[in-house]
């Protein structure tokens, strides 16, 4: 039985039960419809990239246990003056008490003036030791005399706040620049700090919150409310502070805003579908029944995923434009075929049972092709990557029956009139005969060229050069880092940044449509985080997991003793904190000495603001606890530091007794002094951000990152990785190990239960970081184990489809290289970016999905053309010039108008503000312009010079039409 | 994000100086206020209740562990940091407090002594002047650095020693800061909450923990509405549940912008002398409700001694010096 039987029948099938499928597709779309709204669109990075990766454990680690995971910062800098102004501190107390009573607020996390826990670090007017609140907690007074004494004390109070001046002041000189409270080499010293109070005036401040979870299954309600409020505190203030927000809480619920806000767009492209199927076919059900079979698999589509509860990003949003844009490809040939066979035979039935069975093999094997795309990246551990497979290949699939099939059927139903102008339309022709004049002269070169041309430009924006010559390079280049990298990378196309700058890749610097409203093309999120990155020491966070080595005893339960008192597990098996002798690296001088080191290194790292840790906390106690009695402790900051015996025995005059002149402290018994004051004095819970209090034996430093650039951000984590290295065998580093190790077992609370994870050693010999410094390396890691991977595995699958579908290895081979030529332009389009700095669109992972998806789409083209040329070649006697004609003629200005529909389809995804869906877009709509000027320029000369027997044997049985 | 340490650790070590846990039989070294009779105005009832409360009606007080008993602290996480296994923040301490002063410019002395973990042995002296403009004093000494440290007065609003109290409910505010209005005499209608710990959060420590107190259910209790004078303040006032024998507050609310913020139980009992006000509180349990967090003082009666003959140069930091050898 040959193929034509099978899609005979199917045919006839569908025909004779036309209404009862109607009917059924109708209901399905109907049922799906009611689950659309229940799509999980919550935009969480946490959940994108796998947790087994030793980066994502340790962050989401530093998050369940130290909390802290949904970071804001509000900003405020005040236009004249400097801050120390009444107004500007009553605003700034109104702002923090509204922020941190927003819905979700975990409000003993923020940090701002108006913090109670924002004290004075210095002395009474008695001489004793104050801690008195910086700001009262009922404001400020109304008296005039009270009032200037409590101003002037905020200001002695802040310029002596060591810690907490550098993070929450900034500071700028008579010139708008900003002035650094640390030195050169990131240490607080007295020069430095006096230096910038005689230099320069603070002007701004910042209010740092903490979000809980729950709050992204409200984004929308959640982001309202913010705006609301800022939109006041504008209103009232707005011209004597500028206001900036940013964080990601609400970066994530700003982006799925703005797709609300855009949601006209689809209607424009919707439209411009619409008026060019109408252009082709001058039969309005000829544009909108194609229009409306696409429409069913995009809401089948979308209530699946709402059926599902997968939890999807704002990215998805390209799940439904592919679907438009490939959908309405295979509804226009098959639209197509059934007007031709309408025209030829004149009966809709017969012109809709032959435009069924002759469209069905092709537009199965190119739904096929399409998607092996998807296929590929299901198998990547990234749910985005996986959330579009398994949507993209459930859509595709459905297309088979909502256009190829359905279309014919509600043809026959309600047939358009046919009339005279239905002729084909004179650009096609024109197409036709300048293409088959250009590959059958000496012009034929010019396709050549061009691929050439683009090939070359390719490799040099990627540095596929230097690439390869590093790799060439061998043992003897590794001495030069970077030859290193790119060997243990196999990182052949440096020029291609594969790290991801986050805001950027979720947002544009600037947008056309707002130029073009005249509402300003700046992209506020962008602008106000870079604003901020300025001001602040940084905006980005670097977490160090700090764990002891030895492991850590269990905490004794009520049943370590017996009813007589006497204790049957022994302090070997169980601690008690009351009664044993404190245990736990947290409570070892050495091990918090290492980790002060390691946090001046941190702060002396240029790309590196400021770091906290409870190391700080001790710190200020020893320094508070050992100045001089009658001194301000903040003139002896040589204090500032973990009691060592070297430090002790360098700064006897503050350690010394009076009874005992050659007393030093014990250095253990000091910082557990400390930590014990710490904790019986520290509000339950409140040093939970910083240390274990419960074992001592864990705890996390957090660096403030001041950049975002993925290449800085990736030698940030490099550098820190080779100084813990360096010092491994420090003492006191000894005994601490930092971040999730390979192979470990956690167990981690959330909000929807425990999770359970066994971590995959990607980085041996590697500390693992958390923070979103880890999450930005954690990305470029899964980056560069995909970038050149997933593209292979979507190539070989194309391969053997087509091979498989032409029963041609030389077809197969040449349509792959075709594949191959898009990619690599896809990756010069990558060096470009990189080379401007557009990291929007650098080869980052969100864009590699685009990848296979083009080279699975883009086959489709090649396909039709392969297909066609066999079909015309031998009906035009094996006249290669009008057999390419015919086929130019045909699927050629099909092919065309598809792409023109495609891009139409794609101006909602380029033209909001956010740049992921922007960036896809660009390099899927790259792709497959080259793939058509290779489908109608290059493959028809190579398919001429190789001559394969698919195209040039003799003709298949079985060609003539039905009438 | 964080760099909250330097705020906590400032905050920590005035807390830990200020309170001190000298307060909660603490005594404001006033005259004797005489028992009432007669129908009481609210204001009344306030003064009756902080004289009460303060322990002025006593010469001294020593709470000190002994036979196995000692008075204990226990503070425990919010409920979203509640993880298993996870056992509770606790601290040992011992107190004493001298109410009358032979020196006229004092007006109270009061020593509490850490008694367990790592702050074992710390220990603080806090002076209570009579002249009110003068700012009380905390003398604190460290033993491992074998140091006697100053620090000032803390606040109202400050925490009370890590928990979820603050310096001003239990010893700062006094009844002239808030506006009283007597709502109802009633009767005490419910059992008096307690922590509640779960098997994992157990200790040996904590297996002696009352619960709760059905003991008061059915007494005669004034209850007051006092609303803060302060501007912006934490609450805008609490409604408490007086005993109108012995003027315990058994159970206190506040409210902010009309919730219920936070409930104070305390379940005040005898100690048997002729004036019924003289009690001490044998458990005061504080529960936060927008979080869950709570905290529990539990002092047992064979911890306290009252009107001992300890001469007042014992509150000085000699004996701080050498409490815990």
């Amino acid at each position: 039985m040959g193929e034509n039987d099978y899609t005979r029948r199917y045919a006839r099938f569908m025909l004779r039960h036309r209404w009862a499928v109607i009917f059924l597709l109708f209901a399905a779309t109907i049922v799906a419809a009611f689950y659309v709204n229940k799509i999980d669109l919550r935009n969480d990075p946490d959940s994108l990239l796998p947790l087994s990766n030793r980066y994502i454990a340790t962050n989401l680690y530093s998050e369940r246990i130290y909390g802290m995971g949904n970071l804001m910062v509000w900003g405020v800098k005040v236009k004249d003056g400097d801050i120390y102004q009444p107004w500007f501190i009553r605003m700034l107390i109104d702002l923090y008490r509204d922020v941190s009573h927003l819905e979700y607020a975990n409000t003993d996390n923020f940090i701002g003036l108006p913090s109670p826990r924002m004290r004075n670090l210095g002395l009474s007017a008695q001489g004793t030791l104050d801690f008195t609140r910086l700001i009262p907690g009922n404001g400020l007074s109304n008296d005039p005399d009270e009032l200037k004494a409590q101003m002037a004390f905020l200001r002695a109070g802040l310029e002596r706040h060591l810690v907490m001046e550098p993070l929450l002041i900034y500071y700028e000189d008579a010139d708008g620049n900003k002035c650094e409270l640390l030195d050169g080499d990131g240490r607080i010293t007295n020069a430095s700090i006096a230096h910038v109070h005689a230099q320069c005036m603070a002007k701004g401040t910042f209010i740092v919150g903490d979000f809980g979870d729950s709050m992204k299954e409200h984004h929308l309600e959640w982001i309202a409310a913010v705006q609301t409020l800022m939109a006041d505190y504008q209103a009232r203030y707005g011209e004597r502070v500028e206001f900036l927000i940013s964080g990601e809480p609400y970066f994530l619920a700003t982006m799925v805003r703005e797709l609300w806000d855009k949601a006209w767009l689809f209607g424009i492209s919707l439209l411009i579908v619409l008026v060019v199927l109408w252009y082709q076919f001058r039969h309005w059900s000829c544009a909108v029944l194609p229009l409306l079979g696409v429409g069913m698999t995009i809401v089948l589509t979308l209530g699946l995923m709402g059926y599902t509860q997968f939890r999807l990003t704002t990215m998805m949003m390209l799940t439904p434009m592919l679907l438009l844009a490939i959908g309405i490809g295979h509804a226009m040939q098959i639209t197509r075929r059934f007007m031709q066979e309408l025209r030829h035979c004149g009966d809709p039935e017969i012109a809709a049972e032959v435009a069924l069975s002759r469209t069905m093999i092709p537009a199965a094997l190119s739904i096929g092709t399409d998607l092996h795309g998807f296929l590929a990246i299901s198998f990547v551990d990234i749910s985005f990557y996986k959330a579009y497979a398994y949507f993209g290949i459930f859509g595709m699939s459905t297309l088979i029956l909502t256009t190829t099939t359905l279309i014919p059927l509600l043809m026959v139903t309600r047939p358009p009139k046919l009339h005279n102008h239905e002729d084909q339309r004179h650009w096609e022709a024109r197409l036709a005969v300048g293409i088959t004049k250009m590959l059958t002269g000496r012009l034929k070169w010019i396709p050549v060229a061009v691929v050439i041309g683009v090939l070359w430009g390719s490799a040099h924006y990627a540095e596929l050069g230097r690439g390869v010559s590093a790799i060439l390079a061998g043992e003897a280049g590794r001495k030069d880092p970077e030859i290193a990298r790119i060997q243990d990378e196999f990182d052949i196309m440096p020029g291609a940044e594969k790290g991801i700058h986050y805001p950027r890749a979720a947002f544009k610097d600037h947008y056309a449509l707002g130029d073009w409203f005249g509402t300003g093309g700046e992209v506020q999120t962008i602008a106000q985080l870079d604003t901020l990155s300025r001001m602040m020491p940084g905006v980005i966070t670097a977490n160090m997991v700090i764990r002891s080595k030895s492991g850590t005893l269990p905490p004794c339960d009520a049943g370590a003793w017996d009813k007589t008192g006497e204790r049957i597990i022994g302090p070997d098996k169980c601690f008690d904190e009351l009664n044993d002798p404190p245990r736990g690296i947290f409570n070892d001088a050495t091990v918090l000495n290492a980790l002060s080191e390691f946090e001046d290194w941190l702060r002396a790292h240029p790309n590196i603001g400021f770091t906290s840790s409870f190391v700080q906390f001790v710190k200020t106690a020893n320094m508070m606890l050992n100045a001089p009695p009658g001194a301000e402790p903040t003139e002896h900051m040589n204090l500032f530091a973990i009691p060592t015996v070297e430090h002790t025995s360098a700064n006897r005059y503050a350690y010394a007794t009076p009874d005992d002149p050659d007393y030093l402290p014990d250095p253990n018994a000091a910082v557990q002094l400390y930590n014990g004051i710490l904790l019986a004095s520290a509000g339950s819970g409140e040093l939970d951000s910083f240390v274990n209090v419960q074992n001592w034996d864990e705890g996390i430093i957090v660096a403030f990152v001041n950049t975002m650039n993925p290449v800085k951000a990736h030698q940030t984590i490099v550098d820190i990785q080779n100084y813990l290295a360096a010092h491994k065998d420090d003492p006191g580093m000894r005994k601490l190990r930092v971040g999730i190790d390979g192979g470990e077992r956690i167990v981690l609370p959330g909000s929807e239960g425990k999770t359970s994870i066994v971590t995959v050693d990607t980085i041996p010999g590697r500390a693992a970081i958390g923070g979103f410094l880890g999450v930005t390396e954690a990305t470029r890691d899964v980056a560069f184990e995909e970038w050149l991977q997933a593209p292979a595995a979507t190539s070989m699958t194309v391969f053997a489809m087509t091979a498989i579908m032409f029963r041609s290895w030389l077809i197969a081979g040449i349509l792959v290289s075709l594949c191959f030529i898009t990619l690599m332009s896809q990756y010069g389009l990558g060096g470009y970016m990189t080379s401007i700095q557009e990291w929007s669109a650098n080869l980052a992972f969100h864009v590699q999905v685009a990848l296979s998806i083009a080279m699975g789409l883009g086959i489709d083209y090649g396909v039709y053309v392969v297909a066609r040329l066999r079909e015309e070649i031998h009906d035009a006697g094996h006249s290669w010039r009008i057999g390419l004609y015919n086929t130019l003629n045909s699927t050629g200005s099909a092919i065309i108008i598809s792409v023109v529909v495609l891009l139409g389809s794609l101006i909602p995804l380029m033209n909001t503000e956010l740049a992921n869906l922007w960036s896809v877009s660009l390099y899927i709509g790259e792709a497959l312009v080259l793939d058509v000027v290779l489908a109608l320029m290059l493959l028809p000369l190579l398919l001429y010079w190789f001559k394969p027997r698919f195209v040039f044997a003799p003709p298949p049985k079985d060609r003539a039409g039905v009438c | 994000m964080a760099t909250r340490e330097n705020l906590l650790a400032m905050k920590n070590l005035r807390i830990l100086v200020a309170s001190a846990l000298l307060c909660f039989l603490d005594a404001q070294a006033q005259p004797p206020l005489s028992y009432p009779s007669g129908p009481l105005t609210a204001d009344q009832v306030a003064e009756q209740v902080y004289t009460s409360a303060h322990g002025g009606l006593v010469q001294n007080a020593v709470s000190k562990g002994k036979q196995g008993e000692v008075p204990l602290l226990v503070n425990r996480v919010p409920l979203e940091g509640r993880r298993p296994g996870r056992k509770p923040i606790l601290q040992t301490f011992d107190t004493y407090l001298n109410h009358h002063p032979q020196d006229p410019a004092l007006r109270s002395l009061q020593m509490a002594i850490l008694t367990s973990g790592k702050a074992k042995g710390t220990g603080l002296l806090f002076t209570e002047y009579a002249d009110e403009q003068r700012s009380s004093n905390i003398t604190m000494w460290l033993p491992a650095l074998r140091k006697i440290r100053q620090i000032n007065e803390p606040s109202y609003e400050d925490v009370w020693f890590g928990t979820n109290l603050t310096y001003g409910e239990i010893v700062l505010r006094k009844p002239s800061d808030e506006i009283h209005e007597l709502l109802e005499e009633t009767v005490f209608d419910s059992c008096l909450d307690a922590m509640m710990l779960t098997e994992g959060e157990q200790t040996r420590y904590t297996k002696g923990l009352p619960g709760p107190q059905c003991g008061h259910k059915g007494k005669p209790v004034y209850r007051l509405k006092s609303t803060t004078k302060f501007e912006n303040w934490w609450y805008d006032y609490h409604v408490s549940d007086i005993d109108m024998n012995t003027f315990a507050v058994y159970r206190t609310v506040y409210y902010k912008d009309r919730e219920k913020i936070k409930t104070v139980f305390v379940d005040w009992q005898s100690l048997d002398q002729p004036d019924p006000r003289i009690t001490y509180p044998r458990y005061i349990y504080a529960i936060s409700h927008a979080d869950g967090r709570d905290s529990m003082v539990y002092v047992p009666r064979s911890t306290i001694e009252l009107n001992t003959d300890l001469p007042d140069s014992f509150w000085s930091a000699e004996t701080l010096k050498a409490y815990v050898q």
